[in-house]
């Protein structure tokens, strides 16, 4: 036994795995959800295992008969669409969310990473589950092929890698917000343009399941880099606000000319571009920043908007609405239970 | 020993807002400070709901208002509704001053985006106003800005000739 100052609470007397690293000697410290610093490491936990899902529950063979009527460029964009989006959540799942792990703020935070890092690893999965319900090996061979000579899918993966391997914590957590909040958009756009016309629905359900978790991995990456970043001088908040526009700036072009290559023989790439801004706009908001595109170019197709949101689309804006009176509340009774529905 | 089942927060202090401190707009925000950093640029007084009432206590407003909330949860209607929301909601004073509801969410979440619009709606009796995404852009302040002050003249002129009718 060697004694501990009880003077000293563990936090300081001790450090969590991840810090063996950099000191060898420390005690090391289990995980304690019993005393949590920051609410929002429980509350994203809590979220992430109440939204776990795996492929196998999805009927992906039901869409086999949409799948037939695809045309031959259909078929070949959506296997490179997929193994796209494969190469970006293995990026993530095997370095973008494990590297985060030894920035963490908590000791909670670096649990969630490890959350976060498998269903990444569940999403990388869930493609291939598309692949092989649906199409041959031979099919499946070309399309990681193509995904290894593609220049550009590779330029995408090293533009954030390099910073994940970098010594910056905060590029680290831009990176990842880019990567889960904007690089994937223009790929889940596919699935949700054939859901519009009724097509491959299944796999567009699926699709959505992961677009849910993409929101929660966004959101809990910016927040943490927002607690990160305060503790920063305002030159350094200058800094790394500049490298996000920077960052965000060169990933947009790459999109443009990775996703053109893709889209634009189907005559979709203007509406996929509309989709990539709005997103880019939605993780600036994640990171803390305001908007680089303006309200009229990301304007996304109705449609789209419908296939992502159900009823998104329709007017909540009471405020324009003509001749429309409020409504004097009648104070019904509630109670905490009420609520819980 | 069993005590008779009661909500946690029948003990806590509240703190009542005389009339001139009670703004028409309340909003809540968790730790993130997404739907704070919205109500900033509103640029318009408004009151927070406690995000600890166990350290900060309660509120009780005197006066109208309209509420700005951010969904919770993120794909599951149950708690979507932040429970600090709930805990306000609860008070009878509040509830009867909530004249109507705007929302924060993400279409990511699909049929669940914004679900805490509706449920406050529904449950209070009061329009869903407006919807926006995490922050909200530079084009939901101002409609929301121009929105909220044609709401309250339009209530100011109800109530007035609401007078004139009764006098």
């Amino acid at each position: 036994m060697t004694l501990i100052d009880p003077n000293r609470t563990l936090g300081e007397s001790s450090v969590t795995p991840p810090g063996y690293r950099h000191d060898p000697a420390a005690r090391l410290r289990p995980i304690n959800w019993n005393r949590v610093g920051d609410d929002k490491d429980l509350e994203v936990w809590n979220r992430l295992t109440a939204n776990f899902w795996l492929p196998e529950k999805v009927p992906l063979s039901n869409d086999l008969p949409a799948w037939q009527k695809l045309s031959e460029e259909e078929r070949t964009l959506t296997m490179r669409v997929f193994t796209g989006l494969t190469m970006l959540d293995t990026v993530q799942a095997t370095v973008g969310e494990i590297c985060q792990i030894q920035d963490a703020r908590t000791e909670h935070e670096e649990a969630v990473y490890t959350n976060i890092a498998f269903m990444q690893s569940v999403h990388a999965r869930s493609y291939s589950s598309v692949f092989s319900t649906l199409t041959s090996t031979p099919e499946i061979d070309d399309a990681y092929r193509w995904a290894v000579s593609n220049d550009l899918l590779q330029e995408r993966c090293k533009k954030v890698l390099v910073h994940y391997f970098g010594d910056d914590p905060l590029k680290r957590k831009v990176s990842s917000t880019l990567l889960s909040s904007l690089l994937l958009y223009a790929g889940f756009y596919l699935p949700l343009h054939f859901s519009v016309h009724a097509t491959l629905t299944n796999t567009a359900d699926m699709i959505r399941l992961i677009l849910r978790d993409k929101a929660v991995h966004g959101y809990y990456s910016g927040y943490k880099y927002q607690r990160g970043l305060e503790t920063h001088t305002r030159r350094e908040q200058a800094d790394m606000r500049e490298f996000t526009y920077a960052l965000l700036e060169e990933l947009y072009e790459l999109e443009l000319h990775y996703s053109g290559e893709l889209y634009e023989p189907l005559g979709l790439m203007d509406d996929v571009a509309v989709f990539v801004r709005y997103n880019a706009n939605k993780a600036l908001m994640n990171l803390g920043y305001p908007a680089r595109f303006a309200p009229e170019e990301t304007e996304v197709n109705p449609e789209i908007l419908a296939a992502l949101a159900p009823g998104a689309d329709e007017n909540h804006d009471f405020f324009s609405g003509s001749g429309s009176s409020y409504i004097i509340g009648k104070g019904e009774d509630t109670s905490d239970a009420d609520w819980d529905f | 020993m069993q005590t008779p089942a009661r909500s946690p927060q029948d003990a806590l202090p509240v703190r009542e807002l005389p009339v001139a401190q009670s703004p028409d707009l309340v909003f809540f925000s968790s730790v993130s400070e997404n739907t704070r950093r919205f109500v900033e640029h509103l640029d318009r007084p408004a009151v927070r709901i406690p995000l600890r009432p166990r350290r900060e206590g309660l509120i009780r407003v005197s006066r109208p208002f309209v509420l700005v909330v951010p969904t919770y949860g993120g794909g599951a209607r149950s708690g979507a509704v932040p429970k600090q929301v709930i805990g306000f909601l609860n008070d009878p004073v509040n509830r009867a001053l909530i004249r109507g509801v705007i929302t924060a969410g993400n279409t990511n979440f699909g049929e669940h985006y914004c679900s805490a619009g509706p449920i406050i709606s529904a449950k209070c009796e009061v329009p869903e106003l407006y919807r926006f995404e995490l922050l909200g852009t530079q084009r939901d302040i101002e409609l929301v800005n121009a929105g909220l002050t044609r709401f309250w003249d339009q209530a100011s002129d109800d109530q007035a000739s609401t007078e004139r009718k009764t006098a």
